[in-house]
């Protein structure tokens, strides 16, 4: 969508619910403000508090909703290293994220409060890729070099010590599949409520 | 040998705390005798929150979240001591027991929010959470929907409860 007809959209919305529109507007706003000096996609929003920090690179698709809550979500790239997150997923409060490599995040991901995803830690080190529509639930740890495949459904709680083969469910510590979830590698995902645009 | 005289503003002192914890809590419906809150506690959503006596709230690291979505009830019972960064979020019900400690950081849930199958965003059934009077609930832990913490038993720091924690009873 042009940043015209987007423009059009935002006023008409704010003759038909100015509360509503005012507050997306301060939403994207608010996202503009937390990751200048990266590259943020059309749409990002953040409804909170979100820090990100370091001199390397951060890239956010578009329409990524930041939730806000009682802690601030962090995203902290060292020097080189780049952290991405496809478009249209919802990143929850207490998120931390921390590349010295690389961290990619898929499409339509969601990340729960207080998920800790981090590519170096105790000497061990690489890159950390999740999926496309993998669900994270809350406070799981990605430990480094670890890849989690498309459709993937992390339980709460756990942490992930090694790779997650796609459309699985895992859960504990190390975390194991428990059941393959049937179907789920792509699920439909169409009615997104934050996303009215 | 005479006991130290308590000083007058001290009484004023307390009663500041008072109000403030009574202000704190006001969209509860029903709030126990003496009810102490340090730091910010959330309640939102408009359900009914129910506290019992001498329910200890210490947010003072991390706010405390008390969600109780429309029609959910949060029943929580006598002499509760909730720490920092706790978040407890109903959709039916969640029921807390006398003298039970939720340890920082800990979630109790009654609905998954999201569906495994299916639409992501598609919201799952709600199951009503029980912990039972004089449990211990540690740190970082997460009661999931439909668990039962039984009476006096103890959830480790970091743990999942997902039904009955029977392996965990006290003998």
């Amino acid at each position: 969508m042009s940043s015209r007809s987007r423009m059009r959209l935002l006023l008409h919305r704010l003759h038909d619910d100015p509360i509503l529109a005012v507050t997306r507007i301060a939403q994207l706003f608010r996202a503009r403000v937390a990751f200048r000096g990266f590259t943020v996609g059309e749409g990002v929003s953040a409804t909170g508090w979100v820090r990100a920090c370091g001199p390397g690179h951060i890239e956010l698709a578009a329409g990524t909703l930041f939730v806000g809550g009682m802690v601030p979500t962090e995203l902290l790239a060292h020097q080189g290293a780049i952290i991405r997150i496809g478009a249209g997923g919802m990143v929850n409060y207490g998120v931390s994220l921390e590349a010295h490599r690389g961290i990619t995040i898929g499409e339509r991901c969601l990340l729960a409060s207080f998920v800790r995803v981090s590519d170096a830690a105790d000497g061990r080190g690489g890159p950390v890729v999740i999926g496309d529509d993998v669900w994270l639930a809350h406070g799981v740890i990605v430990e480094p070099g670890v890849t989690i495949g498309a459709g993937s459904v992390v339980s709460a709680g756990s942490v992930v010590m090694h790779d997650v083969p796609p459309g699985s469910l895992v859960s504990g510590n190390p975390a194991q599949s428990t059941r393959l979830a049937a179907g789920a590698t792509r699920p439909a995902m169409e009615a997104r409520p934050w996303q009215s645009n | 040998m005479s006991a130290v005289p308590t000083p007058a503003w001290a009484d004023w002192v307390r009663l500041v705390r008072a109000l403030e914890s009574r202000f704190v809590l006001r969209q509860c419906v029903e709030v126990g005798l003496a009810p102490c809150v340090r730091g910010r506690v959330w309640i939102h959503d408009g359900g009914s929150v129910r506290l019992g006596d001498r329910v200890t709230f210490d947010a003072s690291t991390v706010p405390i979240e008390l969600h109780a979505f429309p029609g959910a009830e949060i029943v929580i019972g006598h002499d509760v001591r909730i720490e920092g960064g706790v978040s407890i979020e109903a959709h039916r019900s969640v029921t807390i027991g006398d003298g039970v400690t939720l340890g920082g950081y800990c979630k109790v849930i009654d609905n998954h929010f999201h569906a495994i199958h299916g639409d992501r965003h598609r919201r799952p059934r709600s199951a009503p959470v029980v912990i039972e009077a004089g449990a211990q609930v540690g740190r970082r832990a997460v009661v999931f929907p439909g668990a039962l913490v039984l009476a006096g038993s103890t959830v480790g720091p970091a743990t999942t409860v997902r039904r009955a924690n029977s392996s965990q009873r006290k003998a």
